[in-house]
Protein backbone atom coordinates (compact mmCIF):
# COMPACT_ATOMS: atom_id res chain seq x y z
CA UNK A 1 0.00 0.00 0.00
CA UNK A 2 1.41 3.48 -0.75
CA UNK A 3 1.93 6.37 1.64
CA UNK A 4 -2.21 7.57 0.99
CA UNK A 5 -2.77 5.45 3.50
CA UNK A 6 -0.85 6.47 6.40
CA UNK A 7 -3.23 7.72 8.14
CA UNK A 8 -5.61 4.63 8.36
CA UNK A 9 -2.66 2.08 8.83
CA UNK A 10 -2.38 4.07 12.19
CA UNK A 11 -6.33 2.68 13.15
CA UNK A 12 -5.69 0.12 16.00
CA UNK A 13 -9.26 -2.03 15.74
CA UNK A 14 -8.66 -3.40 12.69
CA UNK A 15 -6.23 -4.01 9.62
CA UNK A 16 -7.05 -1.53 6.94
CA UNK A 17 -4.61 -3.13 3.98
CA UNK A 18 -7.29 -6.37 4.03
CA UNK A 19 -9.69 -3.95 2.31
CA UNK A 20 -7.55 -4.07 -0.86
CA UNK A 21 -8.77 -7.56 -1.07
CA UNK A 22 -12.68 -7.07 -0.68
CA UNK A 23 -15.05 -6.08 -3.40
CA UNK A 24 -18.20 -4.14 -2.95
CA UNK A 25 -21.17 -3.62 -4.61
CA UNK A 26 -23.02 -0.35 -4.53
CA UNK A 27 -26.91 -0.69 -5.82
CA UNK A 28 -27.31 3.13 -6.98
CA UNK A 29 -24.86 5.82 -7.15
CA UNK A 30 -27.55 8.71 -6.00
CA UNK A 31 -27.15 10.79 -3.50
CA UNK A 32 -26.13 8.83 -0.97
CA UNK A 33 -24.19 6.04 -2.72
CA UNK A 34 -22.39 8.54 -4.73
CA UNK A 35 -21.25 9.84 -1.41
CA UNK A 36 -20.26 6.01 0.11
CA UNK A 37 -18.52 4.87 -3.04
CA UNK A 38 -16.27 7.43 -2.77
CA UNK A 39 -15.79 7.09 1.13
CA UNK A 40 -15.03 2.98 0.68
CA UNK A 41 -12.79 4.29 -2.40
CA UNK A 42 -10.69 6.51 -0.67
CA UNK A 43 -10.28 4.04 2.09
CA UNK A 44 -9.08 1.55 -0.32
CA UNK A 45 -11.43 -0.99 -0.97
CA UNK A 46 -10.13 -3.12 -3.79
CA UNK A 47 -13.30 -3.13 -6.13
CA UNK A 48 -16.20 -1.73 -6.73
CA UNK A 49 -19.07 -2.87 -8.65
CA UNK A 50 -21.60 0.40 -9.25
CA UNK A 51 -25.07 0.19 -10.89
CA UNK A 52 -27.22 2.70 -11.55
CA UNK A 53 -29.64 3.25 -15.17
CA UNK A 54 -29.81 6.85 -14.59
CA UNK A 55 -28.32 9.58 -16.49
CA UNK A 56 -27.21 12.64 -14.40
CA UNK A 57 -29.68 15.71 -14.21
CA UNK A 58 -29.23 19.18 -13.07
CA UNK A 59 -31.28 17.91 -10.01
CA UNK A 60 -28.49 15.88 -8.82
CA UNK A 61 -26.31 18.64 -8.84
CA UNK A 62 -26.70 20.11 -5.13
CA UNK A 63 -25.73 16.64 -3.56
CA UNK A 64 -22.07 16.52 -3.53
CA UNK A 65 -19.47 14.59 -6.36
CA UNK A 66 -21.12 15.58 -9.77
CA UNK A 67 -20.08 18.22 -11.05
CA UNK A 68 -21.99 20.65 -14.10
CA UNK A 69 -20.11 19.45 -16.94
CA UNK A 70 -21.00 15.96 -16.14
CA UNK A 71 -25.19 16.71 -16.98
CA UNK A 72 -26.38 13.86 -19.51
CA UNK A 73 -23.70 11.59 -18.73
CA UNK A 74 -24.87 7.79 -16.95
CA UNK A 75 -24.23 8.19 -13.61
CA UNK A 76 -22.26 5.27 -12.78
CA UNK A 77 -19.77 6.84 -16.07
CA UNK A 78 -19.68 10.13 -14.19
CA UNK A 79 -18.75 8.46 -10.66
CA UNK A 80 -16.48 6.07 -12.13
CA UNK A 81 -14.42 9.31 -13.53
CA UNK A 82 -14.19 10.50 -10.24
CA UNK A 83 -13.74 7.53 -7.99
CA UNK A 84 -10.80 6.89 -10.35
CA UNK A 85 -9.14 10.78 -10.03
CA UNK A 86 -9.87 9.96 -6.35
CA UNK A 87 -7.63 6.88 -5.55
CA UNK A 88 -6.77 5.20 -8.94
CA UNK A 89 -5.74 1.92 -7.08
CA UNK A 90 -9.55 0.82 -7.11
CA UNK A 91 -11.11 -1.27 -9.50
CA UNK A 92 -14.64 0.33 -10.52
CA UNK A 93 -17.02 -2.25 -12.52
CA UNK A 94 -19.93 -0.12 -14.03
CA UNK A 95 -23.50 -1.40 -14.39
CA UNK A 96 -25.39 1.28 -16.31
CA UNK A 97 -28.46 -0.91 -16.01
CA UNK A 98 -31.38 -1.53 -14.00
CA UNK A 99 -31.06 -4.35 -11.11
CA UNK A 100 -34.66 -5.76 -11.38
CA UNK A 101 -34.06 -6.35 -15.29
CA UNK A 102 -32.40 -7.64 -18.30
CA UNK A 103 -28.45 -7.27 -17.90
CA UNK A 104 -28.64 -5.42 -14.32
CA UNK A 105 -30.41 -8.03 -12.98
CA UNK A 106 -27.77 -10.68 -14.79
CA UNK A 107 -25.17 -8.48 -12.84
CA UNK A 108 -26.28 -8.46 -9.57
CA UNK A 109 -26.92 -12.21 -9.67
CA UNK A 110 -23.37 -12.51 -10.81
CA UNK A 111 -21.86 -9.70 -8.26
CA UNK A 112 -23.85 -11.75 -5.50
CA UNK A 113 -21.55 -14.60 -5.85
CA UNK A 114 -18.39 -12.84 -5.85
CA UNK A 115 -18.85 -9.38 -3.64
CA UNK A 116 -18.06 -9.41 -0.47
CA UNK A 117 -21.10 -7.06 0.94
CA UNK A 118 -23.57 -5.18 -0.99
CA UNK A 119 -24.27 -1.20 0.02
CA UNK A 120 -28.33 -0.41 -0.63
CA UNK A 121 -28.27 3.09 -1.82
CA UNK A 122 -31.76 3.04 -4.00
CA UNK A 123 -34.79 5.32 -3.66
CA UNK A 124 -37.81 2.60 -3.78
CA UNK A 125 -39.51 0.48 -1.21
CA UNK A 126 -40.00 -2.13 -4.12
CA UNK A 127 -35.98 -2.37 -4.96
CA UNK A 128 -35.27 -2.01 -1.65
CA UNK A 129 -37.22 -5.36 -0.77
CA UNK A 130 -36.06 -7.00 -3.61
CA UNK A 131 -32.04 -7.01 -2.62
CA UNK A 132 -32.81 -7.90 0.83
CA UNK A 133 -34.57 -10.71 -0.50
CA UNK A 134 -31.44 -11.55 -2.69
CA UNK A 135 -28.96 -10.58 -0.53
CA UNK A 136 -30.04 -13.28 2.04
CA UNK A 137 -30.50 -15.58 -0.87
CA UNK A 138 -26.88 -15.17 -1.25
CA UNK A 139 -25.67 -14.65 2.03
CA UNK A 140 -23.85 -11.99 1.51
CA UNK A 141 -24.58 -8.73 3.79
CA UNK A 142 -26.51 -6.17 3.37
CA UNK A 143 -26.29 -2.53 4.46
CA UNK A 144 -28.89 -0.55 3.21
CA UNK A 145 -29.11 3.55 3.87
CA UNK A 146 -31.95 5.87 2.95
CA UNK A 147 -33.70 9.18 3.97
CA UNK A 148 -37.07 9.78 4.23
CA UNK A 149 -39.11 12.40 2.23
CA UNK A 150 -38.70 15.65 3.86
CA UNK A 151 -34.87 14.77 3.48
CA UNK A 152 -34.62 15.40 7.34
CA UNK A 153 -34.09 12.36 8.46
CA UNK A 154 -31.94 9.16 7.40
CA UNK A 155 -31.92 5.36 8.53
CA UNK A 156 -29.12 2.47 8.08
CA UNK A 157 -30.40 -0.75 8.30
CA UNK A 158 -27.53 -3.67 8.36
CA UNK A 159 -28.35 -7.18 7.12
CA UNK A 160 -26.20 -10.08 8.45
CA UNK A 161 -28.21 -12.91 7.04
CA UNK A 162 -29.09 -15.83 9.18
CA UNK A 163 -28.05 -13.10 12.18
CA UNK A 164 -29.55 -9.43 12.33
CA UNK A 165 -33.36 -9.07 10.90
CA UNK A 166 -33.31 -8.59 7.68
CA UNK A 167 -34.92 -5.79 5.89
CA UNK A 168 -38.45 -7.20 5.90
CA UNK A 169 -38.94 -8.91 9.79
CA UNK A 170 -40.80 -7.39 11.94
CA UNK A 171 -41.99 -4.19 9.76
CA UNK A 172 -45.61 -3.44 11.12
CA UNK A 173 -46.49 -2.59 7.61
CA UNK A 174 -45.46 -5.61 6.25
CA UNK A 175 -46.74 -8.05 8.46
CA UNK A 176 -49.91 -9.33 6.83
CA UNK A 177 -50.34 -10.31 3.20
CA UNK A 178 -50.47 -8.26 1.08
CA UNK A 179 -54.51 -8.62 0.51
CA UNK A 180 -54.92 -8.30 3.84
CA UNK A 181 -53.18 -5.01 3.58
CA UNK A 182 -55.71 -1.55 3.63
CA UNK A 183 -55.50 -0.66 -0.32
CA UNK A 184 -54.53 2.94 0.23
CA UNK A 185 -53.37 4.60 -2.16
CA UNK A 186 -50.48 7.33 -2.86
CA UNK A 187 -52.49 9.89 -5.62
CA UNK A 188 -49.71 12.82 -4.92
CA UNK A 189 -48.54 12.19 -8.67
CA UNK A 190 -44.80 12.23 -10.09
CA UNK A 191 -42.25 11.49 -7.11
CA UNK A 192 -39.99 14.57 -6.21
CA UNK A 193 -38.19 13.80 -2.53
CA UNK A 194 -36.08 16.40 -0.89
CA UNK A 195 -32.47 15.29 -0.66
CA UNK A 196 -30.45 17.18 1.54
CA UNK A 197 -26.94 16.80 1.29
CA UNK A 198 -26.19 16.97 4.79
CA UNK A 199 -28.66 14.34 5.80
CA UNK A 200 -27.09 12.13 2.85
CA UNK A 201 -23.30 13.29 4.22
CA UNK A 202 -24.60 11.41 7.40
CA UNK A 203 -26.74 8.68 6.42
CA UNK A 204 -23.62 7.82 4.38
CA UNK A 205 -21.07 7.90 6.73
CA UNK A 206 -22.68 5.48 9.24
CA UNK A 207 -23.59 3.39 5.90
CA UNK A 208 -19.56 3.02 5.48
CA UNK A 209 -18.93 2.90 9.11
CA UNK A 210 -21.00 -0.53 9.26
CA UNK A 211 -19.79 -1.65 6.16
CA UNK A 212 -16.27 -1.12 7.24
CA UNK A 213 -17.17 -3.15 10.71
CA UNK A 214 -18.29 -5.97 8.74
CA UNK A 215 -15.34 -6.14 5.90
CA UNK A 216 -12.65 -5.65 8.69
CA UNK A 217 -14.45 -7.44 11.41
CA UNK A 218 -14.15 -4.47 14.10
CA UNK A 219 -16.39 -3.37 16.51
CA UNK A 220 -19.94 -4.24 16.78
CA UNK A 221 -22.41 -4.00 14.51
CA UNK A 222 -25.82 -1.89 14.46
CA UNK A 223 -29.06 -3.49 13.15
CA UNK A 224 -30.57 -0.40 12.71
CA UNK A 225 -29.42 3.61 13.07
CA UNK A 226 -32.04 6.21 12.65
CA UNK A 227 -31.00 9.64 12.18
CA UNK A 228 -32.90 12.56 13.57
CA UNK A 229 -31.73 15.83 11.85
CA UNK A 230 -34.01 17.99 13.16
CA UNK A 231 -33.67 17.15 16.47
CA UNK A 232 -29.59 16.18 15.88
CA UNK A 233 -30.19 12.21 17.53
CA UNK A 234 -29.56 9.22 16.77
CA UNK A 235 -31.14 6.36 17.92
CA UNK A 236 -29.89 2.23 17.27
CA UNK A 237 -32.10 -0.68 17.82
CA UNK A 238 -31.66 -3.90 18.35
CA UNK A 239 -34.53 -6.07 17.65
CA UNK A 240 -35.46 -10.01 16.91
CA UNK A 241 -35.47 -12.00 14.16
CA UNK A 242 -39.01 -12.93 12.96
CA UNK A 243 -39.04 -16.77 12.87
CA UNK A 244 -41.98 -16.62 10.72
CA UNK A 245 -40.24 -13.56 8.01
CA UNK A 246 -40.98 -14.98 4.52
CA UNK A 247 -37.76 -13.99 3.07
CA UNK A 248 -35.21 -15.14 6.34
CA UNK A 249 -37.18 -17.19 8.72
CA UNK A 250 -37.57 -20.44 9.16
CA UNK A 251 -40.90 -21.41 10.12
CA UNK A 252 -43.82 -21.01 7.63
CA UNK A 253 -46.33 -18.54 7.82
CA UNK B 1 -66.55 15.18 18.80
CA UNK B 2 -65.92 13.40 15.42
CA UNK B 3 -64.98 9.57 15.38
CA UNK B 4 -61.23 9.06 14.53
CA UNK B 5 -60.41 6.70 11.61
CA UNK B 6 -59.22 3.54 12.67
CA UNK B 7 -55.85 3.53 11.07
CA UNK B 8 -56.18 0.08 9.06
CA UNK B 9 -59.83 -0.15 7.72
CA UNK B 10 -60.75 -3.30 5.83
CA UNK B 11 -62.22 -2.73 2.61
CA UNK B 12 -63.67 -4.24 -0.47
CA UNK B 13 -60.27 -5.79 -1.55
CA UNK B 14 -59.58 -7.51 1.60
CA UNK B 15 -61.87 -10.26 -0.02
CA UNK B 16 -59.94 -10.82 -3.05
CA UNK B 17 -58.28 -13.47 -1.89
CA UNK B 18 -58.53 -15.22 -5.39
CA UNK B 19 -56.68 -12.41 -7.21
CA UNK B 20 -53.60 -14.12 -4.98
CA UNK B 21 -51.17 -16.65 -7.12
CA UNK B 22 -49.55 -19.79 -5.29
CA UNK B 23 -46.57 -19.71 -6.90
CA UNK B 24 -43.41 -18.00 -6.38
CA UNK B 25 -41.26 -17.72 -9.77
CA UNK B 26 -39.54 -15.40 -11.69
CA UNK B 27 -39.52 -15.34 -15.67
CA UNK B 28 -36.74 -17.78 -17.20
CA UNK B 29 -36.67 -20.01 -14.23
CA UNK B 30 -38.74 -23.65 -14.56
CA UNK B 31 -41.75 -23.01 -11.98
CA UNK B 32 -42.64 -19.59 -14.58
CA UNK B 33 -44.55 -21.75 -16.73
CA UNK B 34 -47.04 -22.63 -13.28
CA UNK B 35 -47.32 -18.54 -12.69
CA UNK B 36 -47.92 -17.45 -15.96
CA UNK B 37 -50.48 -19.76 -15.58
CA UNK B 38 -52.18 -18.69 -12.42
CA UNK B 39 -51.66 -15.01 -13.54
CA UNK B 40 -53.88 -15.51 -16.57
CA UNK B 41 -56.56 -17.29 -14.05
CA UNK B 42 -56.72 -14.72 -11.63
CA UNK B 43 -57.01 -11.80 -14.36
CA UNK B 44 -59.50 -14.13 -16.25
CA UNK B 45 -61.65 -14.45 -12.66
CA UNK B 46 -61.34 -11.12 -12.11
CA UNK B 47 -63.19 -9.97 -15.47
CA UNK B 48 -65.39 -12.68 -14.30
CA UNK B 49 -66.37 -11.16 -10.95
CA UNK B 50 -66.40 -7.48 -12.78
CA UNK B 51 -68.71 -8.72 -15.50
CA UNK B 52 -71.15 -10.31 -13.30
CA UNK B 53 -70.72 -7.60 -10.14
CA UNK B 54 -70.84 -4.59 -12.63
CA UNK B 55 -72.07 -5.48 -15.83
CA UNK B 56 -68.83 -5.52 -17.59
CA UNK B 57 -65.27 -5.01 -16.88
CA UNK B 58 -63.37 -2.05 -17.54
CA UNK B 59 -60.25 -3.70 -19.53
CA UNK B 60 -59.27 -6.12 -21.77
CA UNK B 61 -55.81 -7.61 -21.68
CA UNK B 62 -54.18 -10.65 -23.14
CA UNK B 63 -50.72 -12.13 -22.81
CA UNK B 64 -48.20 -11.52 -26.05
CA UNK B 65 -44.63 -13.28 -25.79
CA UNK B 66 -44.08 -16.84 -25.51
CA UNK B 67 -42.79 -16.47 -22.29
CA UNK B 68 -46.46 -14.12 -20.95
CA UNK B 69 -44.36 -11.22 -19.41
CA UNK B 70 -45.97 -8.78 -21.62
CA UNK B 71 -49.53 -8.32 -21.70
CA UNK B 72 -51.39 -5.86 -24.26
CA UNK B 73 -54.75 -4.60 -23.95
CA UNK B 74 -57.33 -1.56 -23.57
CA UNK B 75 -58.69 0.20 -20.70
CA UNK B 76 -61.69 1.52 -20.94
CA UNK B 77 -63.66 5.01 -18.59
CA UNK B 78 -65.90 7.17 -19.39
CA UNK B 79 -67.07 5.72 -22.67
CA UNK B 80 -63.20 5.78 -24.50
CA UNK B 81 -60.69 2.87 -24.56
CA UNK B 82 -56.82 3.60 -24.22
CA UNK B 83 -53.92 0.98 -25.02
CA UNK B 84 -52.76 -0.20 -21.67
CA UNK B 85 -49.53 -2.56 -21.46
CA UNK B 86 -47.87 -4.17 -18.72
CA UNK B 87 -44.68 -5.64 -18.38
CA UNK B 88 -43.06 -8.27 -16.18
CA UNK B 89 -39.38 -7.48 -15.49
CA UNK B 90 -36.62 -10.42 -14.67
CA UNK B 91 -37.46 -9.44 -11.27
CA UNK B 92 -41.07 -10.25 -10.94
CA UNK B 93 -42.89 -10.49 -8.54
CA UNK B 94 -40.40 -9.08 -6.49
CA UNK B 95 -40.92 -5.88 -7.96
CA UNK B 96 -44.53 -4.80 -9.25
CA UNK B 97 -45.41 -5.01 -13.12
CA UNK B 98 -44.24 -1.76 -14.92
CA UNK B 99 -47.56 -0.12 -16.23
CA UNK B 100 -47.91 1.90 -19.61
CA UNK B 101 -51.07 3.88 -20.79
CA UNK B 102 -49.82 5.96 -23.85
CA UNK B 103 -52.06 8.08 -24.82
CA UNK B 104 -53.40 9.18 -21.24
CA UNK B 105 -49.59 9.71 -20.19
CA UNK B 106 -49.44 12.19 -23.14
CA UNK B 107 -52.13 14.45 -20.99
CA UNK B 108 -50.29 14.04 -17.73
CA UNK B 109 -47.05 14.64 -16.02
CA UNK B 110 -47.83 11.53 -13.58
CA UNK B 111 -44.91 9.18 -15.71
CA UNK B 112 -41.36 7.83 -14.83
CA UNK B 113 -38.77 7.02 -17.32
CA UNK B 114 -38.13 3.20 -17.41
CA UNK B 115 -35.11 1.57 -18.41
CA UNK B 116 -36.47 -1.33 -19.70
CA UNK B 117 -39.23 0.07 -21.85
CA UNK B 118 -36.95 2.64 -22.56
CA UNK B 119 -40.01 4.63 -22.56
CA UNK B 120 -41.92 6.49 -19.85
CA UNK B 121 -43.71 4.46 -17.31
CA UNK B 122 -47.18 4.96 -15.29
CA UNK B 123 -46.34 6.97 -11.86
CA UNK B 124 -47.71 4.11 -9.98
CA UNK B 125 -45.53 3.69 -7.02
CA UNK B 126 -46.70 2.99 -3.56
CA UNK B 127 -43.89 3.98 -1.69
CA UNK B 128 -46.63 5.82 1.16
CA UNK B 129 -48.57 2.55 1.51
CA UNK B 130 -46.58 -0.06 0.18
CA UNK B 131 -48.85 -3.31 -0.52
CA UNK B 132 -47.21 -5.64 -3.05
CA UNK B 133 -45.92 -9.04 -2.05
CA UNK B 134 -44.66 -11.57 -4.00
CA UNK B 135 -48.28 -13.58 -3.63
CA UNK B 136 -49.90 -10.74 -5.67
CA UNK B 137 -50.71 -10.81 -9.40
CA UNK B 138 -51.56 -8.65 -12.14
CA UNK B 139 -55.40 -8.83 -11.44
CA UNK B 140 -54.59 -7.33 -8.08
CA UNK B 141 -52.30 -4.51 -9.44
CA UNK B 142 -54.67 -3.95 -12.10
CA UNK B 143 -57.75 -3.32 -9.21
CA UNK B 144 -55.38 -1.61 -6.73
CA UNK B 145 -53.51 0.61 -9.05
CA UNK B 146 -54.27 0.78 -12.50
CA UNK B 147 -58.04 1.71 -11.86
CA UNK B 148 -57.17 4.08 -9.73
CA UNK B 149 -54.62 5.74 -11.75
CA UNK B 150 -57.11 5.98 -15.06
CA UNK B 151 -59.91 7.35 -12.88
CA UNK B 152 -57.64 9.99 -11.15
CA UNK B 153 -56.28 11.12 -14.57
CA UNK B 154 -59.64 11.01 -16.63
CA UNK B 155 -61.12 12.95 -13.99
CA UNK B 156 -58.65 15.78 -13.82
CA UNK B 157 -58.53 15.56 -17.65
CA UNK B 158 -62.73 15.80 -17.52
CA UNK B 159 -61.55 18.79 -15.33
CA UNK B 160 -59.43 20.58 -17.64
CA UNK B 161 -62.11 20.08 -20.33
CA UNK B 162 -60.28 17.92 -22.10
CA UNK B 163 -62.77 15.07 -22.28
Amino acid sequence: MSDRYARLKLFSFADFTKLSRKRVAVIGVGGLGALSAEILARCGVGELALFDYDILEAANLNRLVYRPSQVGMPKVKAITAHLQGANPDVAVTTYPHDVTDGKGFLGLKAELRRCDLVLGCVDTFAVRLFLNAQCVAATVPLVDGGASNDGVNGSVHVVLPGKTPCYRCNRPALRETAVDRAARRDDSGTCHFTSLPTTMAVVSSLQCQEALKILLVFGKVAPYILYHGLEGTMERYDWKRDPKCPVCGRRKR
Amino acid sequence: MPVKEPDKLRRDDDLFYFLQCATVATPGTPDWGLRAAEEAYAVQKFAEYLRYLEGGEWFTLRPTGEDHTRWTGKVRSHGRAWNLEIVFKDAYPHVPPACRIPELMHYTDRKLEDPVLGLRICDMHMESHYWWDEYCSLALYLKREVSYWVEAVVQAMDQKGWL
